[in-house]
């Protein structure tokens, strides 16, 4: 069984090797992210520019590679039937999930190739972008702090007391809130530190920004490290701290320094944090390498649903109806996390309240199968960590293979076989 | 309405001689709302036998592929019982006993005749050893030795044809489906692969295979099946259809005016009906090879002429012996003096 | 005969377009005149963009809609490292829809940049919002009023006015710019050709222009935003749909506006368009310019009477008491009284019965009050007028009521910083300390001594 996967799945290779498709692949994904610096354009720091390159040539690869996948996928079965190498092939002793598995390897190994070399480039370009003669040192240490980096927010351990529903906290002018953080054992000496923070004012300005001291204290020295700033409002801010032994305490404070004047324009804010994403402690979780080598592997997940999407649409459809098919549900699963079924309720003085009613039943109900039907790629979308700099944990890259690869690849691979295995070839006669 | 799949139920009326057993089959092609549309093959019946040459013969459209197809496992027959060795046609297991040439060259094109033949002999379960042995054999039986590492989207028709014969032989198989078999081939090509037909037959093996070329058929088969509109319209011996049981001929030198003259007196006398003499004239094949022959000695060309004198060596160690005494080369060769 | 319809068919074709690039043009023209955007194929447009705009067609509503939903959510998310390409891109989609390119240069300047707790990051993103404009926006229309409007805008207000805290370092950043380019106040006579190419390349100034708008109203301090405010506002009433050079009517839209900003610009001008700049010692302060207050009052005359609106009549009533107090602070008694004369020859609904003493007292005393809402320039031309009569007393020998005016400005500078308790306030609109404000009153009086003829005549 795994000698004739292997065989087809080489096969597959091979055609898309020689066929110059994988070439042209290769060639447009280079010409597009090393043509990227030249087009994008950033607000102009180094960091503005690098989470921008990040973001989109990650993105370009990622679309590429997808629409490369489905395309190919879609046509490794239909291509063949139309071609009628099928016809032999299936004359000889091989299982329709045979072909299907072969193909899916095939094409996941050339998905994997391109990944590769794609991720080397865009790391390679990275590096040259930032590198020595082009940033200063101290652009480079805060990139690698920042960006470059793999950083998780740390939950206090001691919270805002969050009883009887409250969500939020205020602090008055003059008033103080405090967290207490528990510094994580794998945090490393020398790792960076940071506090990120988010809140809300009484104010009507929405951005208005407050000034606000910050005291944090570590449980064995005892004067605090103190810094006064002015922030904006519904911003996340981060604070670099002072760097603080693994295991140890943190004692974070805000103190709300506005002050009443008689006169004056903005009356003082009372700041309002929320209980769960008030103030965090964001610690560096692993380095960029590994970050992005799970960021690949995010997207290679997609790329095995995509494949096996590409198949069993190739094995239903002639290869014209499988593409069309194929990108129409990518289309569809890109929407429904977009709109909502209320986005689409029909309102009751455009029909009478009854067929209103039917109509929005029947949204509903498409709306939810379609959630249902279709995989919740925005959950392992890398670009949502990546560019910031987000740890993507590895529990993370493996729920995405489970749902993504095993679970709706696993069912495309069931319906693709079950169908190729029923489909008759050779309609039409000469 | 649903297709009967009854031709998927293993056939419990199995015996080792009769290879493909078929009765009241019938294939229906339907639209896109599922509605009849074209009935290509209409109820028909007949069993080929082991180690027999069955030929399918009918013009275009007259449902000899579909047929095969069904013959195949590509297509499922509407209604009727179809078995393949006692199994349904679709049974991947009695399928490492077929091999199939189809009607046009289906290859991968941007794949060598040498890793198209290893893809499928991977694809059979062969080892290594026992693949490239047997790869090397069929290259040289088929003349393609010199070609083998080209693409074969760079190959003429012909050597198209040979490339998909190779691999309808690599798995030594008992049943062979050959569909027009001879399209495509130069007069010398056809009559290699008329030789080659017979030589498999020779060795036990059971050939099926469609023509609308009547020459090939009469050749090469045991026994045929005329099609017309999905239907067997005759089917028998190829000597039994064609033999003229109350007329006979006979065959001498020629001779002196007077003495032909004595012996047609005698003829008339004995039979009591004028006879007719003429020259035997060979047939324009065998002109034609005959002269092309004298050209081209040596079959080295690109284009390759095939030694089909010798079949590929595995396919002769591996070869059953028959007790199908009733082979039906001598008729060939006689009625062709 | 074949080929005779071959050749037909080809003839056919040909006709048939041509006759459709007929109509395409009539098209145009009857778009144009119907008001119907987008009129105009884009000018100066790279090749690129010329022929996605034109390629896309309607769809690039459609995909500029995205693109702005996709800002919307970034700039909610405070992921804004995107946001200047998305714009970039929404722009360049919609090319002549003036809005995009305000609200775009808007939310850049004004939004984005508070997001960020350190000046330097805000001002690039004020400075983003600028080019924006300047650089891409007008190249594209340059005949827009409105887009030359909400480019001065960004200067008058984000960069000039105190709503941002971080607006004294964008007004040194605009200075030091300026300064590093002119090597002074306004443009020497004879420039060099780098600096010359900086402003036209870099700031899109045009030498030309801004000499015809210091003979014309100024000259100014270039140095400032409010000048540049001017400057594109001046241009922007100019650079009207229609012939090249014909000055728009008022009721070309957006013209209104220029002349609006001209207005207030020219009013700031007079309020605090002296710059004493040092960048080395952090020197940033900024006193009236007593001599512009003819130009600006014939603009004001000229504006009301292209208008004849009862807007503008107000505004010019609320100059003028601002013009009176300044000049009675230093000390030019003779030349406020005319001028509150000419008010109440002009506004009839003044109260007549209050006497110019009563005037003058009854404001000082309502500053003085509301002295939390007074906005810096007006309480710096207090201050310093007052330490500036100071000065000539003492140098007449009056030190006795030199002594008092100092008092005086020392007390009122006091109770104007009393009024600012917040740190942000104070940030936003604090006054120079009281010796520094006494150096620029030294100074003016040094000078003034010194030139007996006005500094507009010498020009």
């Amino acid at each position: 069984m795994l000698l004739k996967i292997l065989a087809i799945s080489g096969l597959t290779l091979r055609t898309a090797i020689r066929s110059r498709v994988f070439g042209l692949l290769i060639a447009m994904v280079v010409i597009c992210i090393a043509g990227l610096p030249f087009v994008i354009k950033s607000d102009g720091t180094a960091a503005g520019q690098t989470q921008l390159f990040i973001h989109y040539a990650f993105g370009l690869t990622m679309t590429l590679l997808s629409i490369a996948a489905t395309w190919s996928a879609a046509g490794a079965i239909s291509l063949e039937v139309a071609g009628r190498q099928m016809h032999v092939l299936v004359t000889k002793p091989v299982h329709a999930a045979e072909i299907w598995l072969g193909k899916w390897l095939g094409l996941m190994t050339i998905n994997m190739v391109m990944l590769g070399l794609a991720g080397g480039l865009i790391y390679g370009l990275l590096h040259w972008n930032t590198r020595n003669a082009v940033l200063s040192a101290a652009d480079q240490v805060s990139l690698r702090e920042e960006i470059l980096t793999a950083h998780s927010l740390i939950a206090p351990e001691q919270p805002i007391p969050s009883g009887a529903g409250r969500t939020l906290s205020a602090v008055p002018p003059g008033g103080t809130q405090s967290w207490i953080f528990r510094v994580p054992e794998r945090v490393g000496p020398g790792d960076a530190l940071f506090l990120q923070f988010q809140f809300a004012t009484s104010r009507i300005e929405r951005q208005m920004p407050v000034t606000g001291l910050w005291l944090i204290g570590a449980d064995n020295s005892p004067k605090p490290y103190r810094t006064l700033g002015s922030y904006t409002p519904h911003v996340g801010h981060a604070l670099k701290l002072p760097p603080a032994a693994p295991g140890q305490r943190l004692t974070v404070t805000y103190k709300n320094v506005e002050t009443a004047a008689p006169g004056t324009p903005g009356t003082p804010a009372t700041v309002l944090f929320a209980a769960d994403t008030g103030a965090q402690l964001l610690i560096r979780e692993s380095g960029f390498e590994s970050n992005f080598t799970r960021a690949l592997l995010l997207v290679l997940a997609r790329l095995a649903f995509f494949t096996a999407l590409g198949l069993t649409v190739g094995a239903l459809f002639s290869f014209p109806v499988a593409v069309f098919t194929a990108f129409a549900f990518l289309f569809i699963t890109g929407l429904s996390g977009w709109i909502g079924a209320e986005a689409l309720m029909a309102e009751v003085d455009l029909a009478p309240a009854w067929l209103a009613s039917l109509l929005n039943a029947a949204t509903y109900g498409i709306i939810q199968l379609t959630h249902f039907v279709t995989p919740p790629l925005a959950r392992f979308e890398p670009l949502n960590f990546l560019p910031t700099g987000a740890f993507i944990p590895l529990t993370l890259v493996g729920t995405a293979w489970g749902i993504l690869a095993l679970g709706y690849g696993g069912a495309l691979a069931v319906l693709g076989i079950w169908i190729f295995s029923r489909r008759e070839m050779g309609m039409t006669t000469v | 309405m649903q297709p009967q799949h009854a031709a998927l139920i293993n056939d419990p009326t199995f015996s080792p001689e009769r290879v493909i057993r078929a009765e009241t089959l019938t294939k229906i092609f339907r639209d896109f709302w599922r509605r009849p549309k074209v009935r290509a093959v209409n109820a028909i019946a007949f069993n080929v036998q082991a180690g027999e040459v069955f030929g399918l013969l009918g013009p275009n459209g007259s449902g000899k592929t579909t047929t095969l197809r069904m013959i195949l496992g590509l297509l499922t027959p509407t209604h009727g019982t179809l078995s393949v060795f006692g199994r349904s046609p679709r049974d991947v297991e009695s399928k490492a006993r077929i091999g199939y040439l189809p009607e046009e060259s289906c290859l991968y094109p941007y794949l060598t005749a040498r890793e198209i033949l290893n893809f499928y002999g991977r694809l059979f379960n062969l080892r290594r050893a026992a693949r490239k042995t047997c790869i090397d054999q069929l290259l040289e039986m088929t003349g393609l030795q010199h070609a083998q590492h080209r693409p074969v989207g760079e190959f003429s028709k012909g050597m198209a044809r040979r490339v998909g014969l190779a691999q309808a032989l690599i798995n030594d198989p008992d049943l062979i489906v050959l569909d027009e078999p001879t399209a495509g081939l130069d007069p010398v090509g056809c009559r290699q692969v008329k030789d080659l037909i017979l030589t498999l037959a020779r060795r036990g093996k059971t050939v099926i295979l469609s023509s609308h070329l009547l020459a090939d058929v009469e050749h090469v088969c045991d026994r045929v099946a005329i099609m017309g509109d999905g239907a067997i319209l005759v089917q028998g011996r190829v000597r039994d259809l064609l033999e003229q049981h109350d007329r006979c001929r006979l065959t001498f030198p020629t001779l002196a005016p007077d003495r032909l003259e004595a012996v047609m007196q005698v003829l008339r006398r004995e039979t009591g009906a004028a006879p007719v003499v003429d020259h035997p004239a060979r047939t324009l094949e065998q002109f034609f090879i005959e002269t092309v022959g004298q050209v081209r000695p040596e079959p080295t060309a690109p284009t390759g002429v095939a030694p089909t004198e010798g079949l590929a060596e595995f396919l002769r160690m591996n070869t059953k012996q028959t007790s199908n005494a009733q082979h039906p080369t001598s008729n060939i060769e006689q009625d062709q003096n | 005969m074949k080929n005779l319809a071959a050749i037909f068919l080809i003839l056919a074709a040909l006709l048939g377009l041509w006759g459709a690039a007929r109509l395409h043009e009539q098209l145009w023209d009857y778009r144009a005149r119907h008001q119907l955007l987008p009129a105009a194929p884009l000018e100066n447009a790279p090749p690129l963009m010329a022929f996605t705009t034109v390629a896309l067609g309607g769809f690039r509503g459609l995909i500029a809609d995205l693109l702005w939903l996709r800002i919307i959510r970034l700039q909610q998310e405070g992921r804004i490292f995107e946001i200047a390409q998305l714009a970039d891109w929404i722009t360049k989609l919609e090319p002549h829809f003036t809005t995009v390119w305000a609200f775009q240069a808007w939310n850049m300047a004004y939004n984005i940049s508070v997001l960020f707790p350190d000046a330097e990051n805000r001002w690039r993103w004020v400075n983003n919002g600028i080019r924006l404009l300047r650089d891409e926006g007008l190249r594209y229309n340059p005949r827009n009023p409105n887009l030359y409007k909400e480019l001065g805008w960004l200067y008058q207000h984000k960069i000039g006015y105190i709503m941002d805290s971080a607006h004294p370092f964008y007004r040194r950043k605009l200075a030091e710019t300026m300064q590093a380019v002119l090597h002074g106040a306004r443009l020497e006579n004879h420039p060099e050709d780098t600096d010359l190419q900086r402003l036209r390349e870099e700031l899109k100034l045009d030498p030309a222009f801004m000499r015809q708008l210091d003979a014309e109203y100024g000259p100014f301090d270039w140095r400032l935003p409010e000048t540049h405010a001017l400057y594109w506002a001046w241009l922007g009433r100019q650079a009207t749909p229609g012939t090249p050079g014909v000055p728009g009517t008022p009721d070309t839209p957006g013209v209104r506006s220029c002349d609006q900003m001209m207005l207030q610009c020219l009013s700031a001008a007079f309020r605090q368009g002296r710059l004493d700049f040092d960048p080395a010692t952090d020197l940033y302060v900024t006193t009236p310019r007593l001599d512009l207050l003819p130009q600006v009052m014939k603009t004001y005359e000229e504006v009301i009477a292209r208008y004849n609106e009862r807007f503008f009549r107000e505004i010019y009533a609320n100059f003028l008491g601002e013009a009176i107090i300044i000049l009675h602070s230093y000390g030019r008694v003779s030349q406020a009284r005319e001028i509150y004369q000419q008010v109440l020859r002009r506004y009839p609904d003044v109260d007549r019965t209050i006497s110019y003493d009563d005037f003058i007292s009854a404001n000082f005393a309502a500053m003085q009050k509301n002295a939390g809402d007074l906005p810096p320039p007006d309480a710096v031309a207090i201050v310093e007028g007052l330490l500036f009569q100071a000065c000539r007393r003492k140098a007449a020998g009056d030190l006795a009521d030199a002594t008092e005016d100092e008092r005086r400005a020392r007390a009122f500078r006091d109770i104007y910083m009393q009024a600012r308790a917040s740190e942000d306030h104070r940030l936003r609109t604090g006054l120079p300390e009281l010796d520094m404000l006494r150096r620029q009153a030294e100074r003016r009086a040094q000078e003034e001594t010194n030139a007996v003829i006005p500094e507009r005549t010498a020009r």
